[in-house]
């Protein structure tokens, strides 16, 4: 569904020609058993275009009422120390009770007051995460929607001169940060690979995408939660692939050069916050979900042979690089996983039972040599800035 | 009814397809609904012929 403003109108005349089959239908479904049937096929499209419009029009008409409470960010903010319910609580229950957050999420700009302007943040936090669910929210959609809050929360974190916080409310301040933190963990995870090899959908530059995840890995708990959704993000980002051949083969390195720019990233970021060598490796095993980005980040070597030049270390110390080796091979089992559904799910089976596995086996071989050197491709693509063909 | 029904067919059906069809409106209702309304077209197209039938009998046979 697209939630532009003029579909509401759309909407409308929509469920007016339904309402009119309808009407005429109803005196004629005594006639004949089929034409009750189609009596109640109709009535029931009609209840959820009346239901879907409704929802539409609500939550376009409720993004006026918060923009214009959010456009004075003096008084919302100040609003929000001196009551315990502000009027964006009872904006934001009114768009919940009535199921109109899809078109709510696109409409509104006051994202700032939004984030901030709510008591309650478990509600905001579970609008945002709903409104960008990969399970059930458009890629483009899920997009447009994270790059306004990023750049809301980004240009609030830079510049807080209009809003004057009294000492006595300095610490709910901080709180509240730490709450849009957990929320970004939350929102970004599941779509970290937008961010490096799939930052076309988004209508993003592979260079805008990789420095928005730059920032965001700044902050520890989006780079924890981001290496442990990896495996999952590669997964869907693997399911129903194209049915043409090579159109499959670029989505698969154009995955595994995602994941591997990812884990870089995460790597880089986690390394910058790390104190001592042990530190930094277990910080970087806790964290990954897969070894390989050893070789490049902390060794300068293959993952597989930093266990050896580790001879010299501690124990702990090759029990750290040792994990590190063991779960290497975690994101390419996930990414073979997905291609082998996506071949059965749709048919790619050949002619004969022979043929069958070798084109499986053949692409399944395939798939795991690109997650296995996707380490080597995502650093390259992050030390080109994005630059780089994957 | 039988009239009623063909006027039916003939006006509100298209006018009601038309909406629910891809240059007009894409989404999840509207594939919904216009598989819903090409069911409910061929339901009311056999209800018609039935009648129509029913109506050639009755004139042969007006028992």
């Amino acid at each position: 569904m697209t939630w532009l403003g003029a579909d509401v109108d759309r909407l409308h005349s929509f469920g007016l020609a339904l309402e009119r089959l309808h009407d005429e239908l109803v005196p004629l479904s005594s006639v004949d058993p089929r034409v009750a049937r189609a009596l109640h096929l109709v009535d029931t499209d009609l209840d959820r275009v009346r239901r879907t419009w409704h929802q539409l029009s609500y939550g376009r008409m409720a993004a006026v009422e918060f923009d214009a409470w959010g456009a004075d960010g003096a008084a919302w903010w100040t609003e929000r120390f001196v009551a315990s319910s502000t009027t964006a609580d009872s904006i934001l229950r009114r768009v919940i009770d009535n199921s109109a957050e899809q078109s709510f999420a696109d409409r509104i700009r006051a994202d700032v007051a939004l984030l901030h302007g709510v008591s309650d943040f478990a509600v905001v936090a579970d609008f945002w995460t709903r409104a960008t669910d990969p399970n059930t929210v458009p890629v483009d959609i899920a997009g447009a929607r994270i790059r306004r809050l990023l750049d809301a929360i980004v240009i609030h974190r830079a510049d807080r001169s209009i809003f004057t916080t009294l000492a006595g409310h300095q610490a709910a301040v901080e709180q509240r940060d730490r709450d849009i933190d957990q929320l970004l963990a939350l929102v970004i995870a599941p779509w970290s690979l937008h961010f490096t090899a799939l930052a076309h959908e988004w209508d993003w530059t592979p260079q805008e995408g990789l420095h928005r995840l730059h920032e965001m890995l700044a902050i520890p708990v989006v780079a924890s939660a981001v290496a442990a959704g990896l495996p999952a993000a590669v997964d869907r980002a693997l399911t129903d692939l194209p049915a043409d051949e090579f159109a499959r083969r670029r989505r698969v390195d154009e995955v595994a050069a995602g994941s591997g720019a990812t884990i870089d990233a995460v790597g880089a970021a986690v390394l910058g916050r790390s104190t001592t060598p042990l530190d930094r490796l277990d910080d970087l095993v806790g964290l990954v979900p897969w070894g390989s980005w050893v070789s490049g980040v902390a060794a300068g070597t293959t993952a597989a042979t930093i266990v050896n030049r580790l001879d010299h270390r501690t124990r702990d110390e090759r029990s750290v690089a040792g994990r590190a080796v063991a779960q290497r091979s975690t994101l390419a089992t996930v990414a073979m996983t997905a291609v082998a559904n996506d071949a059965v799910k749709h048919g790619r089976i050949g002619t004969s039972a022979r043929q069958v596995n070798n084109d499986l086996a053949h692409e399944l071989d395939r798939t795991r040599v690109a997650f296995d050197s996707a380490a080597d491709r995502g650093g390259s693509f992050v030390q080109s800035g994005g630059t780089s063909p994957l | 009814m039988l009239a009623r029904l063909a006027a039916l067919i003939a006006h509100e059906l298209p006018t009601a397809r038309r909406w629910s069809g891809p240059d007009t409106w894409r989404g999840p209702l509207a594939d919904q609904v216009d598989d819903d309304l090409h069911v409910v077209a061929h339901l009311l197209y056999d209800a018609v012929d039935e009648l129509r039938r029913l109506e050639l009998t009755l004139d042969i046979d007006p028992r």
